[in-house]
């Protein structure tokens, strides 16, 4: 009896789990609205007649399970809004968008084989990285080996770009965001001393090399260094270090998970110093987790939700509709990818070599959320404004925006 | 300063530890078993105290016009509500799988438990139980004094972290070892076949330990919830190895050595951040200082030979 | 004179091992030895009645109630203690709580074993009453562990009478011993007979067994072959080669 029982319980359990397991699950085409989320009341019902060619598949991967989850999943609520709405404009010259997905669990090797099933078994046309830096360092050489257009939406280390000729980015790139982040502390905040936190992946390593890089130039002080661990809870020792050292600002390096638990820990504390943070801290979860301590908090970020662009406007409201929660950074960049994308599939065609064409002749491009793109560079970096925004009101506002040439093409 | 900060912030770190790793000590003294779960219950606690601490508020909020004391009283509701439930839950890992998979070999219990710890984690992160961001738990210090003097200041909440590690370690101390149950308990982590012939109903000692271990962990869940406010559903993660760590460290089954080894552990990942820096990730610290002190002692620091 | 404890017909296969095959045994208000060859299946037997082990058939019949599908502790509570061939005390609790631990038999069913703290006076008289009884008292804070095989001996005995039973089993009390800490653990079984409990003995010490028992069976590879009282039994052809043929 009790061994039927505990075999009963292994299978029972195997079951759950492997359901439950993080295994990549491809979404329908998102023409109808999610069941799950609110439906949209006012919509029209599509005016488009159904194309004779068939949907055009669009690749996607992002973490949707594991640590970092909750920026996966707003990146990829943020592409199917995206699609949504391109496809009730009457798509891609009257054929419909089709976004596949998959999760990439916030792993590398994760997302290389998610890329090969989408390039092998899904044939999709071109892909966006909805994902961190690791997984698409690891996913770009896949698409790139296949000839195949692989748009990195926020992952900002600068070898994803550096694989090949078929890889463009949409955010800004680590150097130029640490570039920003020192002339922010230089000229704005008219500091003298830095102390730096890194956080110890690709993002970090590579914002803090780019702000230390430009740090030398504007005549900053950097006096203090130290790294971190993605997902640490206990700052406390290293705060007490940097009121120790007394720096005017600390320049750390983070996600916002990190972030508010940061800046809690050094106002409780009593740290005096400006902290200066960027694009990971842009999330609302950043304001809600931190509370009153996120007051007065700069970032350096591609979102600015005080700006009076038609389509960030848009972006903003339809998400919050949608989704009945605010969007973020990350999110904005996904839908941003996917509106690039779709631009130049509308002028070049959906070859690799038509969307390469088009994506290499796009010129003040407005159709976005953190735009205005100005154009793609050699490397295929985007030439853009890098915004910086301060809590005020337990909300992001415009603190400074960057368009200066000289410090913003990478 | 920074020092006896350290040391401070060191403390409230370690009874963090030392509420999670308890538990799991308890388990393997009688079961021989490693509850990796242990973790989950842990993430389950703090959902569940968050939870009844956002259920409860707005029903405090009309009868105390201050919002602080509103909180403060949804924090002390919340905390008991959080342990029984995680009670409750880890005698039902028992009663439920345990007790099934006890004496088998010891893989077939890991991976139960491996299991089901991915299982809890899983189901937490679904959009109706915490989904997939990490929420707050704006408890604060829950009515707790702030600590100031010349060498150290220690925050409400840490004050209140300290307070419940005080009095649950207490109670849970008197229930080991003042009671007759405790010294069931006693007798059937040294010999549960021995134990049942002395009369001692084995299976209830365990259940008992899983809900007093189950129950530690939930609070210790509460409590970081509320330290860091932030409640997510891999929130075990990290504890799930670590709280293994404190309990190899201090001798496998040993109460008093998981508390001497969670002290040791805390204050080593304090100064060793705050004075070695970037040299290496704090969790690796854990490790090596369980490696450096196996080579040494290995049974731990208080295990039995 | 009612009759104790009965075995009846008790088979016990481990895997295709056939350890007991139909053993009946009865036992009296006696001191009833249970000797034979090593792996005759003596200490098996014992397994079974304390809940240990389930027999494969039969049955065990103690006081009017079967108990061989109750767990050891209801057996324990019922009224059985034993002790163990190899000595088992609670090595890291003193000698005093090995036997605070027994005396917790009768309340580790009730709600009362959390509120009971257990060295109250209630509880450590008999306790000390046990000790002096088996002679441990200037051992009484001596971790179990520490003790010398005989006392250890002892103090099982000791942790047993705790549960305040009616039926003692005892596993070959005398092996490890001096012939003098054997004669005074025969006295002392014998005055555990007078104070009216029925006592069965595993021994492997023939002289031992002989002398101390009223009555003894005689197990060979799972079968009883002789029993009655020591003269009979040492005198029986089939016993005398089961112990040479060994
Ligand atoms: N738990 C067990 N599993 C398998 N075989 C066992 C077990 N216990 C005892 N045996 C076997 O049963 C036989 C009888 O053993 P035992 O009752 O210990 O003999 P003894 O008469 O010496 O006490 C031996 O062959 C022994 O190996
Ligand atoms: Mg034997």
């Amino acid at each position: 009896m009790k061994k039927f029982a505990m075999l009963a319980w292994l299978v029972a359990l195997a079951v759950l789990v492997v359901s439950c397991a993080p295994a990549p699950t491809p979404v329908p085409p998102t023409k109808a609205p999610e069941p799950t989320k609110a439906p949209e009341p006012t919509k029209a019902p599509e005016a488009t007649k159904p194309p004779s060619a068939g949907p055009i598949k669009i690749g996607f991967f992002s973490p949707l399970t594991g640590p970092t989850a909750a920026d996966g999943q707003s990146a990829f609520n943020s592409a199917k809004l995206a699609v949504k709405l391109i496809n009730d404009a009457g798509g891609i010259n009257g054929a419909p968008l089709q976004l596949i997905n998959y999760d990439d669990a916030g792993k590398p090797d994760q997302a290389a084989s998610v890329a090969r099933k989408l390039i092998e078994s899904d044939k999709v046309v071109a892909a966006i990285s909805g994902a961190y830096s690791g997984p698409t360092r690891a996913a770009a050489p896949v698409f790139q080996q296949a000839g195949m257009v692989m748009l990195s939406a926020y992952a900002i280390h600068p070898e994803i770009t550096k694989v090949g000729d078929k890889i463009f980015r949409i955010g800004t790139l680590a150097d130029v965001q640490g570039k920003v982040g020192a002339e922010l502390v230089a000229k704005n905040l008219k500091a003298k001393k830095v102390a730096i936190l890194t956080i110890d992946n690709d993002y970090g390593v590579s914002l803090t090399a780019g702000f230390k890089a430009h740090a030398l130039k504007v005549g900053l002080e950097i006096i203090f260094e130290q790294k971190y661990s993605f997902g640490e809870k206990d700052f406390r020792p290293i705060i007490e270090k940097i009121k120790a050292a007394n720096p005017d600002v600390v320049y750390a390096t983070g996600y916002y998970a990190e972030a508010s638990t940061l800046v809690s820990q050094a106002k409780d504390a009593g740290l005096k110093a400006q902290i200066v943070g960027q694009e990971g801290y842009d999330s609302p979860q950043f304001i809600k987790l931190a509370g009153a301590n996120s007051e007065g908090v700069i970032i350096t970020t591609d979102l600015n939700r005080d700006s009076k662009e038609a389509m960030t406007q848009k972006f903003l409201t339809e998400y919050k509709k949608a989704y009945n929660e605010d969007a973020d950074m990350v999110g904005a960049s996904a839908f941003d990818a996917v509106q690039v994308l779709a631009y130049a599939m509308k002028t070049g065609g959906t070859t690799t070599d038509g969307i390469i064409k088009a994506l290499k002749g796009l010129k003040d491009f407005k159709d976005c959320a953190t735009g205005p793109f100005l154009r793609y560079t050699a490397d295929r970096e985007l030439v853009r404004p890098v915004s910086s925004q301060i809590v005020k009101g337990g909300a992001f506002h415009l603190y400074q925006e960057f368009t200066d040439p000289a410090v913003t093409t990478p | 300063m920074s020092i006896a900060q350290n040391l401070s912030n060191a403390m409230v770190l370690a009874s963090t530890y030392i509420l999670i790793a308890i538990g799991l000590t308890m388990v393997y003294g009688v079961l021989k078993v490693l509850h990796v779960a242990h973790a989950g219950v842990y993430a389950s606690g703090a959902f569940v105290g968050l939870g009844a601490f956002n259920f409860v508020r707005p029903f405090c909020t009309p009868t105390l016009e201050d919002a602080r004391l509103a909180s403060n009283l949804a924090f002390w509701i919340s905390l008991p509500i959080a342990m029984i439930v995680s009670g409750v839950m880890g005698a039902l890992i028992y009663l439920l799988i345990y007790r099934y998979t006890w004496g088998k070999s010891p893989t077939i219990s890991l991976v139960a438990s491996v299991g089901l710890f991915t299982l809890i984690q899983d189901l937490l992160q679904k959009p109706f139980l915490l989904g997939p961001r990490q929420q707050p738990y704006p408890a604060g210090g829950a009515g707790m004094p702030r600590i100031e003097t010349p060498w150290f200041m220690i925050t409400p909440t840490q004050v209140l972290i300290l307070f419940v590690t005080l009095i649950l370690l207490a109670i849970v101390y008197v229930i080991l070892n003042r009671t007759r149950i405790g010294l069931g308990w006693q007798a059937a982590s040294l010999d549960p076949e021995m134990a049942a012939a002395v009369g001692v109903n084995v299976t209830h000692v365990i259940v008992l330990n899983f809900f007093l271990g189950s129950m530690l962990a939930g609070a210790a869940g509460v409590l970081v919830g509320v330290y860091d406010n932030m409640v997510f559903s891999t929130m075990g993660d990290v504890p799930s190895y670590k709280a293994f760590v404190v309990v190899v460290l201090g001798g496998l089954g040993s109460v008093p050595g998981t508390i001497v080894a969670s002290i040791v552990l805390a204050v080593t990942e304090t100064f060793m951040v705050a004075f070695a820096g970037s040299l290496m990730p704090r969790d690796a610290i854990a490790f090596l200082v369980l490696i450096l002190l196996l080579m040494f002692r290995p049974r731990g620091l208080l295990g039995r030979a | 004179m009612s009759t104790r404890l009965e075995a009846r017909n008790i088979t016990k296969r481990f895997g295709g091992l056939e350890a007991l095959r139909g053993v009946s045994v009865t036992a009296q208000d006696e001191i009833l030895g249970l000797i034979g060859p090593n792996g005759a299946g003596k200490t098996t037997l014992f397994n079974i009645i304390c809940g240990f082990l389930r027999p494969t058939s039969g049955a065990v019949i103690f006081e009017d109630r079967a108990i061989h599908t109750k767990r050891t502790h209801e057996i324990t509570q019922s009224g059985i203690a034993r002790t163990f061939q190899i000595v088992k005390p609670f090595s890291d609790l003193t000698v005093l709580d090995n036997v605070l631990a027994g005396l917790g038999c009768h309340i580790y069913a009730t709600p009362r074993v959390f509120a009971e703290q257990y060295s109250t006076r209630t509880t450590i008289e008999p306790a000390r009453e046990i000790l002096a009884f088996t002679d441990l008292t200037k051992w009484a804070d001596t971790l179990a562990g520490n003790l010398p095989i005989g006392l250890q001996r002892k103090l099982e005995i000791a942790r047993a009478l705790a549960t305040q039973p009616r039926l003692l089993l005892l596993d070959e009390p005398a092996a490890g011993l001096t012939s003098g800490e054997a004669d005074e653990l025969a006295v002392l079984v014998r005055k555990l007979r007078a104070q009216g409990k029925t006592i069965i003995v595993i021994e492997h010490n023939m002289a031992f067994a002989m002398n101390l028992c009223q009555r003894i069976v005689v197990l060979a590879q799972g079968e009883i072959i002789a029993q009655g009282t020591p003269a009979q039994v040492q005198t029986d052809e089939r016993v005398i080669n089961a112990y040479l043929g060994h």
